[in-house]
């Protein structure tokens, strides 16, 4: 049995040191959110977050994640109460097939809470690694753009209290 | 008196020393022009002129990260601190369209500017003295018949005194012209000119000169290690001349991997040049310091025989090293021997893990290998984010001695801990 931090939350799985992040998530877990796209680490649908740090899930061995924390999409919103990002992404009707969506908003979840702000080059910039088949990535921009300039405005204000890790929620 | 006559002497010799420095760095400014009239520059010299500046590599340090072709302005690092490449547009203003072929061929060959300041020699004029009259000419058209841009030069950020320029002329004193003739056959007159191979593979001294003595032995660039080569290279399997040909115009060589830092800008430029010089850069290349060494001959043979099937790889170890392999790179990589695609080398072939320092396979594995803009293929995601310290110099120690077969790196957790700290991962 491995421990493993996800979403704040020990849990412990049964699994060799070398499977895929992904597969226990899935498998093991059934935390379905973060997708398996290609498996190679090429197209971004498993990103989830390490430490704060957006990576392949597909490509991270369960057995290195000893004192690390993940985080997954289930850990931002619900359907009835969705995270910002979440939101603008709605707003935005930013998916069409949706098999990337969770990927996309992980990866930019992770540039929003480093840099609330991100300019429109920081947005492309970091959004790049993650690939959307049915060509969706105008409207994705738009709501990393929206949720962007939301976030932006209110970090001027003082953090709220109970925020962790610099979560945005 | 005595003390007289002594100051006298030190005021007589201060003197004739400025003088002479004066004279050695002080040249005329060359009289502005007005650039070449449209249709005057013979279409087929422009034509040569392009195939020279795609073997020179000009547009890589001539072209900053999204900005216009060879405007400049790319952040050149120097252990002297920063310098920026210029605009050899034929803008009259910012760029070289003022300047006269005469004013072009001082510049290319001596790296005087045509105002008569020193060019410094990251801008590998000790190479470029070995081009013909005509070779620079046919630079000089190709580059006058591009679009002139407006992009000034920016000033550069050297410490003193690196910063003044006029001191450069010692430089030139010292080292200029390159102290190894020029060799007859096409291929070297290539490499050691308008290519500048030894730019960056020929180590250099405390002030930036290439140490002729060891030519191509491999040096530091970038924050990568520009591997040695010819007879000293360390990869597995010795580089063939048409193994190196295809490399040069494509990035990739089925037996040694793919270009990948600064290198893989210049393959990149490279797939313009015509493929006949390519064959003859290789043909010297792959010759330098003759045919590898008996130890080296062994262990390609015992490579080719493990790669065929006919003799057993290298026994592999266990641990967390093996374990992060199982999980992260042998979905790709495989068992280091085999791929998943044909496009992979064999990552037991990869130059990067049999060099004599883990640098280029570490900064491989963070930052990944990513095509260029606007190019196709696989990339190979970097790993900054997924793996700490400790677990990179697992999984490099596993890559060195299980996968490629060669003896531990001794430096490893040093080299990990120093180049996560330059990194700024994403």
């Amino acid at each position: 049995m491995i421990a493993i931090d996800i979403n704040g939350r020990s849990r412990s799985v049964d699994a060799t040191p070398e499977t895929p992040l992904l597969y226990v998530l899935r498998d093991n877990l059934k935390l379905n959110g973060a997708k398996y796209g290609c498996g190679l680490g090429q197209c971004g649908a498993c990103t989830v977050l390490l430490d704060g740090k957006p990576v392949f899930s597909c490509l991270t061995p369960v057995g290195s994640l000893a004192g690390r924390r993940v985080r997954t999409i289930e850990s931002l919103g619900t359907e009835a109460s969705p995270s910002p990002l979440q939101r603008a992404f709605i707003d935005e009707q930013a998916a069409q097939c949706g098999y990337c969506s969770a990927g996309m908003v992980m990866r930019a979840q992770a540039l929003l809470e480093t840099n609330p702000g991100a300019s429109d080059t920081e947005i492309r910039a970091r959004m790049q690694t993650n690939l959307c088949r049915c060509g969706t990535h105008m409207r994705i921009l738009r709501a990393v753009r929206r949720a962007a300039a939301a976030l932006g405005s209110a970090s001027a204000s003082p953090p709220q209290a109970g925020m962790r890790d610099g979560a945005v929620k | 008196m005595r003390l007289g006559r002594l100051f006298l002497a030190v005021l007589i010799l201060g003197g004739a020393s400025a003088a002479a420095f004066t004279a050695l760095s002080w040249h005329r400014s060359d009289a502005p022009v007005s650039p070449p009239a449209a249709g005057s520059i013979p279409p087929a010299l422009a034509t040569e002129g392009a195939r020279l500046v795609a073997l020179g590599n000009c547009a890589d340090c001539h072209t900053a990260p999204g900005g216009r072709p060879y405007a400049g302005g790319v952040a050149i690092q120097t252990p002297y601190g920063h310098l920026f490449s210029t605009n050899i547009t034929p803008d009259t203003a910012t760029g070289i369209g003022a300047w006269s072929l005469a004013a072009f061929t001082r510049a290319m060959r001596t790296g005087i500017s045509r105002d008569g300041h020193h060019l410094y020699p990251a801008f590998p004029y000790p190479h470029y003295a070995a081009l013909s009259e005509h070779e620079i000419a046919a630079i000089y058209a190709y580059l006058m018949t591009r679009k002139p841009i407006s992009a000034a030069a920016r000033d550069d950020d050297l410490a003193f005194p690196f910063n003044i320029r006029a001191l450069v002329a010692v430089w030139n004193l010292l080292y200029w012209p390159a102290t190894v003739p020029p060799p007859e056959d096409a291929g070297g007159h290539i490499a050691e000119g308008i290519a500048h191979c030894g730019a960056c593979h020929t180590p250099r001294n405390q002030i930036g000169a290439e140490r002729t003595e060891s030519a191509y032995a491999g040096a530091d660039v970038d924050g990568w290690h520009a591997p040695a080569l010819g007879a000293a290279s360390p990869a597995p399997i010795p580089w063939t001349e048409a193994e190196l040909a295809l490399y040069l115009s494509g990035g990739v060589a089925p037996h040694h991997g793919v270009a990948a830092g600064p290198m893989q800008a210049v393959t990149a430029n490279l797939a313009f040049a015509d493929p006949a010089d390519l064959h003859a850069i290789a043909a010297y290349i792959a010759g330098i310091g003759g045919p590898a060494d008996p130890v080296r001959q062994a262990r390609a043979t015992q490579t080719e025989a493990i790669l065929s099937g006919t003799a057993p790889p290298p026994p592999r170890s266990g641990g967390p090293g093996a374990e992060i392999y199982a999980g992260a790179c042998a979905i790709c990589h495989q068992d280091g021997w085999h791929t998943l695609s044909q496009n992979l080398t064999p990552l037991a072939l990869a130059t990067s893990l049999s060099e004599a320092s883990p640098r280029n396979a570490l900064r491989v594995i963070l930052e990944g290998r990513h095509p260029r803009e606007s190019e196709a293929g696989p990339q190979m995601p970097g790993f900054a984010n997924n793996l700490t310290a400790q677990q990179m110099v697992d999984v490099l120690a596993y890559l060195r001695t299980s996968i490629a077969g060669r003896p531990a790196w001794t430096d490893l957790a040093e080299t990990v801990a120093s180049m996560r700290r330059e990194q700024e991962p994403q």
